[in-house]
């Protein structure tokens, strides 16, 4: 973390005491409408709007609803949009009628009234953006998610006006001693961390939205008990223009992952119970998510970019993970980072004891497909097993778990399956992989904490993600971090396949 | 110094500028603090920033600006002398020199506490422990005595360290713990070290850098009287805290982090709680405080009077010691 100058600090202070904040709401009663009617019949279908089928139809047109809200577009990609949106979706509703017959006609109207917005020469958001970016030198437009931000770039470049004083910056890029002459944030002020209006880096925000979006924003009070001094001054907050209320709240626009649509998602599989294991849904960067193991003792690395240098790259329990850091994920081969380079570490050694892994865990799991993981456990306690209970037994089942934690569980396990004459060099070959493991991670992290340096913050933090190479011409080590944006409070019973590999749901 | 002279400057890209207000302000807050009486109830503040860089450093010099005017015997450090084994090194700083030493013994005299150094195989000094225990330190190594020494010089005080203390020689030689200081040291270290003030007397623009005044003690050489202790925002929760730093008068929580993770290890000092509202901690920390609040012993908010810079918010309490 690099430390600001005084004079850039001086700058932040006297931003904070001439800012300013003023609320835009701009009119746009088609889209309106369309988002309406989209919350209309996503109530109306009620849970089945959680079947993979509703969840196609859905996500397309929330996507391309939040889209619009939360940046500027041309109304050119916007119609191609609509085009795309309603052709596909029209096909996917041929045969709605006979599956889901109350709702084919109001799926089908929602459609049309996406159509009505086709062609239409309407750009108010764009329009706005434009008039408030006025003649200053330098103005951000703030945006919700770094997926957009590409596509507000190509906007701003087709205004030659706009090109050289205006910028698409992430919200979390605006924590930095970095200030503009305005910042202009677009969608509801709820969708972004409170910091932007208190501590802004600029000496006027502008909040830009449409009219018919609700939410009861106000500029918050920070403590409860505020200490005035005779020189205080706080920020001047106007917001006079009116609503269209269509009970349409600012947080209904979100693209959140629904509890009820992951448990939909995670069923689907067909799994078996003793494939399966407690885990914890991780939302990341650009609408994907990812299935985390729910345990205390398991870590995740993660790159935290508020921390010392030496810091910045570390691994930490699940339980610790905190939106706005960046979780590691292998965005090729089985999701695992660390075994491709753990077996580089064990060379030659590693296909022998790789083999010894998945003959005792495969093993195991046969003796649980034939007499269920309750008999499983009650035999291994039997034969001196201290631990052994349904959920270890799972544990203990999963590919990614190398060994025991006691050598005693281990020698119970050994002995059930047939390998006790064998369970030295087994536990040991363990003991190598484990080795082998701990290494790859301090090795990861290293070649992390290189490449971490080389990248600006905020380019991290403007992109959302960050791809990495752990070698050269390695094609099969692809590494990406991903920015967390939430981690679902509730734990689902996932497929060990499902483990740390990203998902899109809708998909 | 007790006010802070409008001449205060410092160098930014070789040129020199007027110190900016909020930095002051921070100073001369830190000052105020400092000179609050800790009684029966301690104050808690904590301030809510635009940007956190700076803001801790300026307080706490304020805080040891403060402390120089008024030399105080601390308990705590006394403690800490007297808990050390005999055998353990020590330097000795009077006014012109430097002694290593050996400590040899502890002992009674008129109800007083004494203690013998040796600091020589045929040479040792005795004195009264309680009214001379800043000058002592603790060695950072052992030490093989010579059969006589004539001592190290002292370090000698800057033009700087003149004109912003009233007695320099003894600011200098003698520990006194002002504050302590929980955030993360490497950025600190910049901002104390990197830092140029400059101050205007009547001849010259004199240069320092706040660690002149702040004498931290992990950014000083070794064996040097220190004035501040840093503690690193990353140590482990569950250390115990060294009875040197068990009871500053002042504890000044630099971020989120370090507030949440440390501040129920001083249950007598003031706290001063820096919190930049860009962090990801913020609200938890703003619930914490507020929570505290809601428990709070009385509520003297017309005791404290100080400016703040525009856009910082601040709570003030009393809590119980």
């Amino acid at each position: 973390m690099s430390l600001p100058t005084l004079e850039q600090v001086d700058t932040i202070y006297e931003c904070a005491a001439r800012s300013t904040v003023q609320r835009h709401r701009v009119k746009y009663s088609e889209f309106g409408q369309f988002s309406l009617k989209l919350n209309m019949l996503k109530e109306q279908i009620g849970e089945s709007a959680n079947d993979s089928y509703w969840q196609k139809y859905f996500s397309d047109l929330r996507r391309f609803r939040f889209g619009l809200t939360a940046a500027p577009f041309l109304n050119e990609y916007r119609d191609q949009r609509i085009l795309e949106i309603y052709d596909e979706l029209s096909n996917h509703l041929k045969r709605c009628g006979a599956v889901y017959p109350d709702f084919a006609q109001p799926a089908l109207e929602l459609l049309t009234s996406l159509k009505r917005m086709y062609q239409d020469d309407m750009n108010p958001l764009l329009n706005k953006l434009v008039e408030l970016s006025g003649s200053y030198q330098s103005v951000a437009w703030v945006i919700k998610e770094s997926r957009l931000i590409p596509h507000v770039d190509d906007v701003i470049q087709l205004y030659p006006n706009l090109r050289h004083r205006v910028q698409a910056v992430h919200y979390t890029q605006m924590v930095s001693s970095n200030c503009f002459d305005s910042v202009i944030t677009i969608g509801s002020p709820k969708w972004f961390p409170d910091s932007i209006y208190t501590s802004p880096r600029a000496y006027e925000t502008h909040i830009v939205h449409f009219n018919w979006m609700r939410d009861a924003w106000k500029l918050p009070e920070t403590f409860v008990a505020q200490y005035i001094p005779a020189r205080s001054k706080r920020t001047n907050f106007t917001d006079h223009q009116p609503v269209e209320d269509l009970g349409i709240t600012a947080e209904s626009l979100l693209l959140t992952i629904e509890n009820e649509a992951l448990a939909v998602y995670t069923s689907r599989d067909g799994h078996r119970d003793y494939e399966e294991i407690e885990a914890r849904c991780v939302v990341l960067e650009g609408e994907q998510a990812i299935f985390v193991e729910a345990d205390d003792s398991a870590n995740v690395l993660i790159i935290d970019l508020d921390e010392d240098d030496d810091n910045r790259v570390k691994p930490i329990s699940v339980r610790e993970l905190k939106p706005g850091t960046f979780i590691l994920v292998r965005t090729s081969g089985g999701g695992d980072y660390i075994v491709p380079i753990a077996d580089q570490i064990m060379g030659a050694g590693a296909s022998s004891v790789r083999q010894r892994q998945y003959e005792w865990k495969n093993r195991l799991k046969e003796y649980v497909i034939k007499h269920g993981l309750l008999k499983t456990s009650i035999d291994l306690l039997d034969l001196g097993s201290d631990i052994a209970n349904e959920i270890n037994v799972r544990n203990w089942i999963f590919p990614r778990n190398i060994k025991t934690r006691s050598q005693k569980d281990f020698l119970a396990i050994m002995r059930l399956v047939g390998l006790e004459s064998q369970a030295k060099e087994y536990w040991s070959s363990m003991e190598f992989i484990g080795s082998a493991h701990r290494k790859a991670g301090y090795r990861l992290r290293e070649v992390l904490l290189d490449q971490v340096d080389k990248i600006s913050p905020n380019e991290f933090k403007r992109n959302g993600k960050i791809e990495f190479k752990f070698a050269e011409n390695d094609e099969d080590a692809g590494l990406t971090a991903f920015r967390v944006e939430d981690i679902l409070s509730k734990t689902y019973k996932v497929s060990f396949s499902r483990i740390g590999v990203p998902f899109r749901l809708g998909n | 110094m007790t006010h802070i002279p409008s001449s205060l400057g410092y160098i930014q890209g070789g040129r020199c500028q007027p110190l900016p207000t909020w930095c002051t302000q921070y100073i001369e807050f830190g000052m105020q603090i400092a000179q609050t009486q800790r009684g029966k109830t301690r104050s808690i503040i904590a301030l809510a920033l635009p940007m956190r860089a700076y803001a801790s450093m300026f307080v706490a010099l304020g805080t040891v600006l403060a402390g120089s005017n008024k030399s105080r015997i601390s308990e705590e450090y006394f403690q800490f002398i007297v808990s050390q084994p005999i055998g353990t090194s020590v330097v000795y700083q009077t006014k012109n020199r430097k002694l290593r030493g050996v400590i040899e013994r502890f002992y009674d005299k008129d109800g007083q506490i004494h203690i013998c150094i040796s600091t020589g195989k045929r040479e040792s000094i005795q004195f009264r422990l309680k009214e001379n225990v800043s000058k002592l330190l603790i060695a950072e190594r052992d030490f093989r005595l010579p059969n006589y020494q004539k001592g190290g010089k002292v370090e000698l005080e800057t033009d700087f360290i003149k004109a912003c203390i009233e007695e320099p020689r003894s600011f200098v030689t003698q520990t006194q713990l002002d504050c302590l200081i929980v955030t993360q040291l490497s950025l600190f270290r910049i901002e104390a070290t990197e830092t140029i003030l400059t101050l205007e007397d009547s001849k010259n623009i004199l240069q320092g850098k706040p660690q002149d005044i702040l004498r931290a003690e992990q950014l000083l050489g070794a064996n040097e009287a220190y004035r501040c202790q840093i503690l690193p925002v990353s140590t482990e929760t569950d250390l115990d805290i060294p009875l040197e730093i068990q009871n500053p008068p002042i504890v000044i929580f630099d971020g989120s982090n370090a507030y949440l993770r440390h501040h129920p290890k001083w249950l007598m000092s003031h706290q001063i709680v820096v919190l930049d509202r860009t962090e990801r901690a913020f609200q938890d920390a703003v619930d914490n405080v507020n929570q505290r609040y809601t428990r709070r012993t009385e509520s003297k908010q017309g005791k404290l009077n100080f400016d703040l810079p525009y856009g910082v918010d601040a709570i003030i309490f009393q809590d119980e010691i």
